[in-house]
């Protein structure tokens, strides 16, 4: 811009160059003032965001809220949520009411606290104080509408287990903090409490409805035999999944301050028993694996035998030669000692090694135990490890082995996690190369063919006649195995019945572990408290209840002779 | 030329500031709205997580059992009720089940062991030959029947590996 030409002389001139100079000043003054306008205008539409940073969005809130992951069971049913809690404080500074006339209304409110206990609360020193955590919906709501400033609410979570202690075992608990305490709780406490995951919820292998029907049946067996305790275990034999795991006596995860809290422990998992007669289905496949004998062989049970000065004897004798399927049936001591002996020290270690007995299970939980194994492996321990005697393993080393046995020999781990969305569906997969290269194979298909059936006939003929359930074809063996003593030696008064099981056998699905804790003979028992007679029509009714919800269907039975087995009972002749 | 630029100046700073008000006005105005609907969603959220728990709760195995027994008249299926092949409900012929069995699975059965005794007995007091002829055209018969049926048990598994061929491929 060309600047003003103007110019005059004297006293004017000077009187019009200084208002010249002032105007231009000014002018300068405004061209700032727009400037710095059009600076912030353009900083404000261009480059400021808007605003998001003062909001929390839904999803940072989200997070912040739902601090914990669900828990469901294979069917999405909620085991364990975390749900808004609200905790009252007291805050004396917005207090209108006095102190005496608050203590009241609160006190009516929250009926397990006292006047004199809230009272003192509000009288202490400090100006903010909890009053009670984890208030109910109704409390809140009641609290709200005393409309006292001062009392003060905020939000905090509480874990909720809406099945309360149906699967407790399992899912374990939190602290009032939200710290996990046992079972998946802890196990996979860096996936639940992670806030990025806080919408995937974790997804066990665990059917709440056939926990349920086995914690009944594991009551009122427990109550009918006057037992210490129960557990019981149903686990899918063709995936390692467990579908329900119980132990009694339990707790409550919702309330940990009660009177049976954690000290409860998990008997499938942590406890170790000698289980007795279940191992026998180990000695034979190892014999039959080795090639030591076939199913036609057999061993003379006529005597009891002495081995490291011990007197064996067998539990139901028959006094006679037995055959190997006879032996398993009968659940002859004598037998089976005799065929592990055969067997050796080496190839029954071994095996008992393949089979997963020698370490921990690999279960996602913490509170798991190892076997307590012989410390030296004598003769006499071979004898008594051969029918589950001297060697002490938690019931699901049992159950992964057995189902071992009854799968087509795959070793397959245990696990609490759902696995093969396919399975669900309905569409089993026969077991392909690749899915049964990924697990070892323990026994051979033949093998496991022949445990299919001796299975079958200990439960038709043998000691476990009272498991049979009508339209099943049912596979098991009984346990039954003195307590042992502290200081040494065994209880002949308290014994371990168990009874493991597996249905379909002509097709295995579900295998079923339960047992007794020192259950007590009564008179419809004969005052018997033998596995037989205590385990085996337990396994029984839970078979027959949890075998049509599964949709297993029934078997015809067509009885095929077989030249080779020849069992003539006792009681018959 | 200074008031023609000054004015031109004045009127541009007077529509920017006020179109970048309004948008800002209308920024401010969705934002909210987010915000409202962001709070919407959180709480029902919650109210959802609430009612899970709750549903979970109110359909507790042990509760729904109760409430089955006192006001239905339904009883647990019993092994009875299930047929044992999908076949017998279908007239249809070569029906397949979805899911098969792991292996053709025989079942052994114990025989009775042959006592000699039993069968002198028999023949005591059966004294007719022609009986006994006839009893043993019988065991002959039921002989080749339980071949036929052996026979007939064949024919599954050829269809049980005719399906394990197809699932293969």
């Amino acid at each position: 811009m060309k600047p003003i030409d103007l110019r005059m002389e004297g006293t004017r001139q000077g009187a019009i160059e200084t208002a010249r100079n002032r105007i231009i000043v000014v002018m300068a003054l405004f061209t700032l003032g727009f400037f710095s306008l059009v600076v912030k205008l353009i900083s404000v539409g261009v480059f400021q965001a808007n605003g998001t940073t003062y909001y929390q969005t839904a999803s940072s809130s989200q997070s912040a809220l739902m601090a914990r992951a669900d828990i469901v069971d294979r069917n999405g049913v909620i085991l364990a949520t975390n749900l808004k809690t609200p905790s009252l404080a007291i805050s004396k500074v917005d207090m209108r009411a006095s102190a005496e006339e608050l203590a009241q209304e609160v006190s009516e409110v929250l009926p397990e606290m006292e006047y004199e206990d809230v009272l003192a609360i509000m009288n202490a020193k400090g100006n903010h104080r909890w009053i009670k955590r984890k208030l109910t919906p109704k409390q809140e709501y009641d609290i709200r509408k005393i409309g006292d400033p001062g009392l003060v609410t905020s939000d905090s979570e509480k874990r909720i287990y809406p099945h309360g202690r149906l699967a407790a075992h399992i899912l374990g608990a939190v602290d009032i903090d939200n710290n996990p305490k046992l079972g998946v709780e802890a196990y996979f406490d860096e996936q639940l409490s992670d806030p990025a995951k806080s919408e995937e919820p974790l997804m066990l292998s665990i059917d709440i409805r056939l926990q349920h029907i086995l914690n009944q049946e594991l009551t009122s067996y427990m109550d009918k035999f006057l037992a210490k305790g129960a557990a019981g275990l149903v686990l899918d034999v063709r995936t390692g999944e467990v579908l329900a795991l119980s132990s009694l006596p339990d707790f409550d995860p919702n309330d940990l301050n009660g009177p049976k809290n954690l000290s409860e422990m998990n008997k499938v998992l942590q406890g170790v028993y000698e289980l007795g007669s279940g191992f026998k289905t180990f000695t034979i496949a190892s014999g039959l694996e080795n090639k030591v004998v076939d199913l036609s062989d057999g061993y003379d049970a006529t005597k009891p035998v002495v081995v490291g000065g011990f007197t064996i004897r067998d539990d139901h004798p028959k006094e006679r030669w037995l055959n190997i399927p006879e032996i398993f049936a009968y659940s002859s001591n004598i037998g089976t000692l005799k065929l592990a002996q055969d067997i050796g020290v080496e190839r029954q270690k071994e095996f008992f090694d393949k089979l997963g007995l020698f370490g921990k299970s690999d279960i996602e939980v913490y509170e798991k135990s190892g076997p307590l194994l012989p410390r030296q492996w004598g003769p006499t321990e071979l004898a008594t490890t051969a029918y589950g005697h001297g060697i002490a393993v938690t019931p699901l080393h049992l159950a992964t082995g057995i189902a071992a046995m009854v799968n087509g020999g795959r070793l397959i781990p245990a696990t609490l996690l759902r696995k093969n969305v396919s399975e669900f569906t309905g569409v089993t997969r026969i077991s392909s190369d690749d899915e049964s290269s990924a697990h070892s194979q323990v026994i051979s298909q033949e093998t496991s063919g022949i445990m299919r059936n001796l299975l079958h006939l200990a439960v038709e003929v043998g000691t476990g006649k009272n498991a049979k359930v009508d339209g099943y074809l049912i596979g098991g063996k009984t346990g039954t195995a003195e307590k042992v003593i502290k200081g040494g030696g065994y209880s002949h008064k308290a014994v371990i019945s168990s009874f493991i099981s597996v249905f379909p056998i002509n097709d295995p699905k579900y295998l079923v572990f339960a047992m007794l804790d020192e259950p007590q003979g009564i008179k419809e028992t004969f005052n018997l408290r033998t596995a037989g007679m205590t385990a085996a029509p337990m396994v029984g009714d839970i078979i027959r209840r949890i075998g049509p919800l599964m949709g297993v269907s029934t078997t015809k039975k067509d009885e095929i002779e077989y030249e080779d087995l020849i069992l003539v009972s006792g009681h018959e002749r | 030329m200074i008031k023609i630029f000054a004015v031109f100046a004045i009127l541009t700073v007077m529509i920017s500031t006020a179109s970048v008000y309004n948008l800002k006005q209308a920024t401010e105005d969705l934002e909210e709205k987010k915000r409202d609907i962001a709070e919407e969603i959180l709480n029902d959220r919650e109210a959802i997580k609430v009612l899970r728990a709750e549903m979970a709760y109110l359909s507790r195995p042990e509760r729904l059992e109760r409430l089955s027994r006192r006001h239905l008249a339904l009883n647990a299926t019993q092994t009875e009720q299930l047929e044992t092949d999908i076949s017998v409900l279908s007239v249809r012929d070569n029906v397949q089940m979805a899911s098969l069995p792991i292996d053709n699975f025989q079942l052994l059965l114990p025989r009775q062991k042959p006592d000699p005794r039993a069968i002198v007995r028999v023949n005591q007091t059966r004294s007719n030959k022609n009986v006994s002829v006839v009893a043993k055209a019988e065991i002959e018969q039921k002989q080749q029947g339980l071949k036929t049926e052996q026979e007939v048990k064949q024919e599954p598994l050829s269809l049980y590996e005719r399906i394990l061929a197809k699932i293969g491929n």
